[in-house]
């Protein structure tokens, strides 16, 4: 313990000898911007800078890039609070109670929550990784393909639960979502599923295209439906976080946290899932559950620190094993090898205090972007006074540029407007649009891993059910669909009130 | 480090070693001669039609996603020829259908040289055979910085001590042994058929999203065997969590010492397999053939001049056990063609090719 | 969908969709799962491959179209129940919100479908951001309009210029 902690404050020493705080502060900023424009991702943004940075040397280009990953994991919950339109794939929770509390007049609280929950979380996950990144990562190795099938199936079941209200209908969603993801080569043949000979097709629909499109397209649809002049909300409130936002939820503070950052250790799932997860987390375990998805501070608060702690809990395969946690992990690890810091299993023989530099960065990073919560609020809560009809085609342009960065393909922009037409008519017909997003991420999680499974035990069923994280997983999804029947039940008596007997 | 040093010296020579057996003296004499020429040409045509100066920033797609093996040489690549070129070159990554399609979009943008492809040469050589793309290796300007190799790893409690072991394994029981491999078509994959076609052994092929997946499946012991790259093994096996059992190449290959980890020598397939092909798997870029003459000449300059003895490449290549080897031009194409031909024909045999190589005029390696 | 939820402000509390208007979407999901179970079938099988069979892409397709036209037969029935045959259609939404929302979509599509990747995109977006405030404000009564409509072109042209500069000098992007 005092070992780990004089090799934390030799790593802030080592952070700070180098100018630190200048890059800290313009790298956080630009991750801050990627980050809420809809469409540019942390992946992108820690690509984009992993070249920018090159010739800086190892120990600065690492923190710019730690700073953009964490600043624009914070960042996309600007725009899912102001627009109801999240700025990258991770912060899809954060719009279902963000967006209702800036709707309330109470945008300035909301991005203060926002702000109090990402903090205390990347600050948890780098604490969890400088204590226990070894045995974490690790851990992480129990999983194989029957446990993340699992994982995906846990995920699948609890989709009805964030549906706000018609869960069949959440369901439905949620499978359609399955759907899309199915579009495009599949790993055991390469074969081209519903792909009708269209290259493009072949490498199946993107996550982000759909997302902003679902999101985006959908929510500048109907703000333009409603009546001419409507007022958007235009008080601005309290810009401070308040403390007993903090102190009242501490416990889904703790337990976000805990998620995140065990999730971000999983290697292939990232801060969307960590998001969802610790959000539906809270709303089971909340007293006010009632609250969800109309403006709860508690969901709010459970999706942001969930997201935030994942940062730092996908660094921990990356140091330990050189296994990516997440996407942009992904991009960090091959920065660090192409910097040839060769992250893996040898590091913490042969450069252990290397990953206590990297918990002073995620620090460093961490108070920088509270820094940037605490003094944007005000100017960020002036577009909500923009007049829709200027906001939005602005907003819109924003989109398709989003859309298209990823892959500079044109075919990502109409795949947004298909998504963004055909989502804006399911959420006409009160379809929830958060369980179809998370059916296209889980749903290459589940046919891969289940496949794959399948592959390796001959066709046997019975390693899914035996291995010892396999039998815990698929109790708990078995617990997550009885505690659901309920729901099915009230929508059965649904069915038959009118009936008379 | 003088240990570093002697294992990288050895290393060369190896890799040296392998290039002369491959080709014959004839070959190698023309490999000389090439060099010298174009090293004479260059100024002449530099001055002829003026050097290339993009005006905008060039674009090198990665049809792969961000992180892997040909992200990671691409940004090497692209940090190294910003200075040079006097312009930002910027790495975009197009994944899906195999990298088909961000080799696509390269082959149809503009031909103004401002867009380049990266990858593996033998998927672009083999892209019209799978039935993917219409495109052969012949239709591109080639320029290779590094060199990979396929290994077979193992999990230290899979009991495969040795290649041999597993040979037999695989021949005896191999229905129900599980190899991990970056997907369909991917190297890995490419090296188990090329063991297949050669001793009639069998295996369960697990596809993971990756090599890096693929390797890690095998340290958990998900599958008790693993064909990678050696690229995304070599710090599993330093840290003693993979066997090595053996490359794809001609020659052994050495994994350079790092800190107190010695250097680890591991054998090559031929030392049980003699004869089995071994060609070597080139990664750089490459621009579509139509592009102005100065790009190309530019490019090739630069190819001699800056790549050729850039540190970091080598530094790269050497600490993650790939051959840095700088190529362009025909000769380029000569030596990533061995493998083109071979995989070419392991997609025939396997009941995956579109079209009979042959058609294509791509002979049996 | 009547005239009193457009007034709730929270997206999430809006009425639930009619009877009539969930029958229909039943039928549609029902009829696109059985579309994906067809197509599932038809794809093969590669059983010589695999040796089992159980890697076939149709599988898990398959199974989401199952899964989607059950879920879409029971939204169907759950309809019935409440009325879908007998009530009178949908509620009619009011001309204008129909009006306008047609407006926002086609501007959308011309843009996004049809002129990035023909046009410079820093006009195509000028054009876009102006032709969306100045349609969408013009109903503002005459006066001022004049005013209104020169700072529409202005904010178009601002965008347009501003985003590709950022995206292409910041974020070393090549704009269509």
């Amino acid at each position: 313990m005092t070992d780990a902690l004089s090799m934390l404050a030799g790593g802030f020493g080592h952070v700070f000898s180098g100018g630190a705080a200048f890059h800290a502060l313009w790298a956080t900023l630009i991750g801050i911007v990627i980050g809420a424009l809809p469409g540019l991702t942390a992946t992108m943004g820690v690509a984009l800078l992993t070249t920018l940075t090159f010739g800086l040397g190892s120990d600065v280009a690492m923190l710019v890039l730690v700073c953009v990953y964490v600043g624009a994991i914070y960042g996309g919950s600007r725009s899912a609070i102001l627009l109801n339109i999240p700025g990258t794939p991770a912060s899809a929770a954060s719009t279902l109670d963000g967006f209702p509390l800036a709707r309330q007049g109470l945008a300035g609280r909301a991005m203060g929550i926002s702000t109090a929950g990402s903090w205390l979380g990347t600050l948890f996950g780098a604490l969890m990784l400088a204590l226990f990144a070894p045995s974490f990562g690790e851990f992480a190795l129990q999983f194989g393909s029957y446990e993340m099938a699992w994982v995906a199936l846990f995920g699948i079941v609890i989709a009805g639960s964030l549906s706000g209200g018609d869960p069949l209908k959440g369901y439905i969603a949620g499978f359609l979502g399955l759907f899309v993801a199915t579009i495009g080569q599949e790993a055991n043949h390469a074969y081209a599923r519903f792909a009708y000979g269209n290259a493009d097709l072949a490498g199946g629909l993107g996550l982000l295209p759909v997302l902003v499109g679902v999101f985006g397209v959908a929510e500048v649809l109907s703000a333009m439906r409603g009546p001419a002049v409507r007022a958007v909300s235009s008080k601005i409130d309290s810009v401070i976080p308040r403390i007993r936002d903090v102190t009242t939820y501490w416990r889904t503070i703790l337990r976000s946290g805990a998620l995140g950052t065990f999730i971000g250790a999983m290697p292939g799932l990232g801060e969307d899932i960590a998001a969802w997860t610790s959000y539906a987390a809270a709303k089971r375990a909340s007293a006010e559950r009632e609250k969800f998805g109309k403006g709860s501070i508690e969901g709010l608060m459970a999706a942001e620190t969930g997201e935030s702690a994942c940062v730092p809990g996908a660094i921990i395969p990356v140091l330990t094993l050189a296994v990516p946690g997440s996407a942009p992990a992904a991009v960090l690890m091959a920065a660090m090898m192409i910097h040839g810091l060769n992250p893996g299993p040898m590091l913490a023989i042969t450069a252990p205090e290397f990953i206590y530099q990297i918990v002073a960065m995620l620090i460093v990073a961490d108070v920088v972007k509270l820094f940037y919560g605490l003094v944007l609020v005000r100017p960020l809560l002036w577009i909500l006074l923009i007049p829709r009809e200027r906001l939005m085609p602005v907003v819109f342009v924003l989109c398709t540029v989003g859309a298209f960065a990823i892959t500079s393909r044109l075919f990502d922009i109409w795949v947004m407007l298909g998504a963004g037409l055909v989502g804006f008519v399911l959420r006409e017909l009160r379809f929830p649009m958060a369980p179809l997003v998370l059916g296209i991420v889980l749903g290459d999680l589940l046919d891969k891993n289940l496949l794959r499974g399948l592959v390796l035990s001959g066709g046997d069923i019975t390693p899914f059910f035996t291995r010892p994280i396999s039998m815990v997983l698929c109790a708990l999804t078995l617990a997550a669909a009885l505690w659901s029947v309920p729901g099915v039940g009230a929508l059965l008596r649904r069915r038959q009130a009118p009936m008379p007997k | 480090m003088p240990g570093n040093r002697r294992v990288t010296e050895a290393r060369c020579r190896d890799a040296r070693g392998m290039q002369m057996r491959e080709g014959s003296k004839d070959m190698l004499r023309r490999h000389i001669l090439l060099a010298t020429a174009a090293g004479l040409a260059a100024p002449a045509t530099l001055r002829a039609q003026g050097t290339w100066r993009p005006e905008r920033p060039v674009t090198i797609i990665v049809p792969w996603a961000a992180g892997g093996s040909t992200d990671q040489m691409a940004r090497i690549v692209a940090a190294e020829l910003e200075g040079p070129l006097g312009q930002r070159v910027v790495v975009v990554n197009q994944p899906g259908a195999s990298g088909s399609i961000g080799t696509r979009n390269a082959m149809e943008a503009a031909r103004d040289g401002l867009t380049w492809a990266a990858g593996a040469a033998v998927d672009v050589g083999c892209y019209k055979v799978l039935g993917l793309l219409d495109t052969q290796l012949s239709d591109w300007h080639l320029f290779f910085a590094v060199a990979n190799v396929n290994i077979l790893v193992a999990n230290p409690q899979s009991g495969f001590r040795d290649f041999g072991a597993a040979l037999e394994a695989l021949k005896s029981r191999g229905q129900g042994i599980g190899v991990a491999t970056a997907g369909v078509s991917s190297a890995g994959h490419n090296m188990m058929e090329a063991l297949r076609a050669a001793t009639q052994l069998q295996y369960r092929h697990a596809t993971y999203d990756g090599g890096n997946p693929a390797m890690i499946a095998t340290v958990s012991g998900e599958t008790p065997l693993g064909a990678v790259l050696l690229v995304e093994a070599a710090e599993m096996i330093r840290a003693r969590r993979l066997i090595p059992l053996a490359v794809q190449a001609e020659n052994p290959v050495t994994l350079a010492a790092q800190g107190n980890v010695p250097a680890i020598e591991i054998p090559s397939v031929r030392r049980w397999i003699p004869g089995i092909p071994a060609p070597l798997n080139y990664f750089g870029i490459w621009a579509p053939k139509g592009v102005p003459q100065n790009v190309v000449a530019t490019m090739t300059q630069l190819w001699t001049s800056t790549i050729a003895n850039s540190q970091r490449l080598k530094d790269y290549a050497n600490a993650r056990a790939a051959l840095f080897t700088p190529l362009h031009g025909q000769q380029a194409h000569d030596e990533a063609w061995k493998m083109v031909r071979q995989t070419a024909w392991l997609y025939f045999d396997g009941g995956k090719a579109r079209v009979s190589p042959d058609t294509l005029g791509i002979q049996r390696l | 969908m009547s005239e009193a939820e457009a007034a709730s402000p929270f997206a999430g509390e809006r009425a639930p969709a009619s009877p009539r208007a969930d029958l229909v979407t039943a039928a549609v999901l029902f009829a696109l799962g059985v579309a994906i179970v067809q197509q599932s079938l038809a794809m093969p099988r590669f059983v010589e491959q695999s040796g089992t069979g159980l890697t076939a892409p149709g599988i898990v397709p398959g199974f989401y179209g199952v899964m989607i036209a059950a879920l879409s037969l029971l939204l169907g029935l759950r309809a019935i129940r409440r009325g879908g045959w007998s009530a009178g259609g949908a509620a009619r939404r009011g001309a204008g919100e129909g009006r306008r929302l047609l407006l926002a979509a086609a501007l959308g599509v011309l843009y996004a479908g049809v002129l990035v990747g023909r046009v410079p995109f820093w006009l195509a977006s000028a054009l876009f951001v102006f032709a969306f405030t100045a349609a969408f404000e013009w109903n503002r009564g005459p006066e001022r309009r004049a005013r209104r409509i020169l700072e529409a072109a202005l904010i178009g042209l601002g965008t347009g210029l501003a985003v590709t500069l950022v995206f292409e000098k910041l974020f070393l992007l090549r704009l269509p």
